[in-house]
């Protein structure tokens, strides 16, 4: 549970964040994790279960999308689709890049 | 590549809250949830964030602390209050958003991070399935406090766990070892193993408009198509995003259309049934972006969220004008 006054409890907001952590970089956090430095702003909680009961629900059930009959503005497609077309000049070049772990370095892209 | 977006974009800037996971709600219009955890899940807390659309933006309708990051996050398909995350701590929790405090309950089995909850989409049925980086998948009734059965085969990682939504007890999951898999409740056991690419499988989703195709989003940049009646070669495959793909979604409302998002920060819409089939690049993130839902309510509507510490709900324009 909440630690008593937390803003939580009131529903308005996350807890207030450190204005250091909130401009960490991604870089700059895993620079200081291998350095072995404490991290700016960390927060711990202690929060435990309420075991309180779900409050009743009141609206029925929607039907998805997919559900109601003849909601599908396009019929099932075939599969003869070619999708990626390898002499698209816009992206026909792509091909297997780099791990997710250099991230750290990713820029937008152009 | 064009930015182009049919309306205004609402944001709400979450200060030092690094998103993961963002989910419409099947019950009320433009209320969402995300899923955050602080310093990008690798140590801090996490926080579960209720929001509502109004005339001027996003609002904050409640948030909700845990002690560790949360990962993901899925609605109730019975209670319009209820919800369930998963966090680095290896646990699930249920939340009430009719009360301030929570959670309801925890259910702590998991030995490692739990990355994915989703809650059964099939009637007669109100199953959440989760899936660890303990390679395990679990399956729990919400009304009871320990799990229903464990699926094990997996030999790495497990990233998404996604229930069909037409086949009852049917359940797809995606996974580090470079494998879909298939899975029925009844039998316990793995019904087909699809090695989908040759790198790690971050997301994977069911077409909402035929119930034996799936598509896979990958570390190798690639969204592939898969039948389930012949998986020896995809059905469609891609290509576009230059970073792994983080998370894809098929839209409730287009039998081809699904859209997906990157580390390479873009949000990518495709109909695989084009020869073109990219629709539209959205480019609003600064940092990795991992949360992505489309509304069950409005067929245009779209939300995500990034470790730029923003969520965002839009109508890209592909979506406002479908060609």
């Amino acid at each position: 549970m909440e630690a008593s006054g937390s803003q939580s409890g009131t529903g308005a907001a996350p807890a207030p964040a450190d204005s250091a952590s909130a401009s960490v970089t991604l870089a700059q956090l895993l620079q200081l994790v291998q350095q072995g430095w404490g991290l700016p702003g960390l927060e711990r909680r202690h929060v435990v279960a309420t075991l309180g009961e779900p409050t009743a629900s009141r609206l029925p059930r929607r039907p998805k999308p997919w559900e109601a009959s003849g909601s599908a503005d396009d019929p099932v497609p075939p599969f003869q689709t070619r999708g990626h077309r390898p002499d698209d000049p816009s992206y026909g070049q792509r091909t297997l890049l780099e791990e997710p772990g250099s991230g750290e370095t990713a820029t937008a892209p152009s | 590549m064009s930015a182009a977006r049919g309306g205004a974009v609402r944001t709400l800037r979450v200060p030092g809250r690094h998103g993961y996971a963002a989910e419409f709600s099947p019950y009320l219009p433009g209320r969402l949830a995300c899923a955050t955890a602080q310093h990008y899940g690798i140590a801090g807390c996490g926080t579960l964030l209720i929001l509502d659309q109004n005339e001027s933006g996003l609002r904050l309708f409640r948030s909700f602390d845990w002690n560790d990051g949360l990962f993901d996050v899925t609605w109730s398909e019975n209670n319009e209050h209820i919800l369930v995350t998963c966090s680095g701590d290896g646990s699930l929790q249920l939340w009430d958003t009719a009360r301030a405090t929570g959670p309801l309950q925890v259910y702590k089995e998991h030995t490692q991070e739990v990355y994915s909850v989703d809650w059964s989409q099939t009637r007669c049925e109100q199953l959440v399935v989760s899936g660890s980086w303990d390679q395990t998948i679990k399956l729990w009734d919400p009304t009871v406090g320990k799990s229903l059965c464990t699926f094990r085969g997996h030999e790495s990682v497990i990233y998404s766990t996604i229930w069909s939504p037409h086949i009852p007890g049917c359940f797809a999951s995606a996974s580090g070892d470079q494998t879909l898999r298939i899975w029925d409740v009844k039998t316990t056991g793995v019904r087909t193993v699809v090695p989908a690419h040759q790198a790690e499988i971050l997301s994977c989703d069911w077409c909402k408009y035929n119930e034996n195709l799936l598509v896979t989003g990958a570390v190798d940049c690639s969204l592939r198509g898969w039948d389930l009646r012949n998986v020896r070669q995809p059905v469609f495959e891609l290509l576009g995003h230059t970073y792994a793909i983080r998370r894809v979604k098929f839209s409730p409302f287009h039998a081809s259309v699904l859209a997906s998002c990157s580390y390479d920060f873009t949000v990518r819409f495709w109909n695989f049934s084009k020869p073109d089939p990219l629709l539209e690049t959205v480019e609003h993130h600064t940092e990795f972006t991992c949360g992505l839902d489309l509304s069950l309510q409005s067929p245009t509507q779209v939300a995500d969220c990034a470790w730029d510490e923003t969520i965002k709900i839009y109508d890209p324009l592909c979506l406002t004008m479908p060609a």
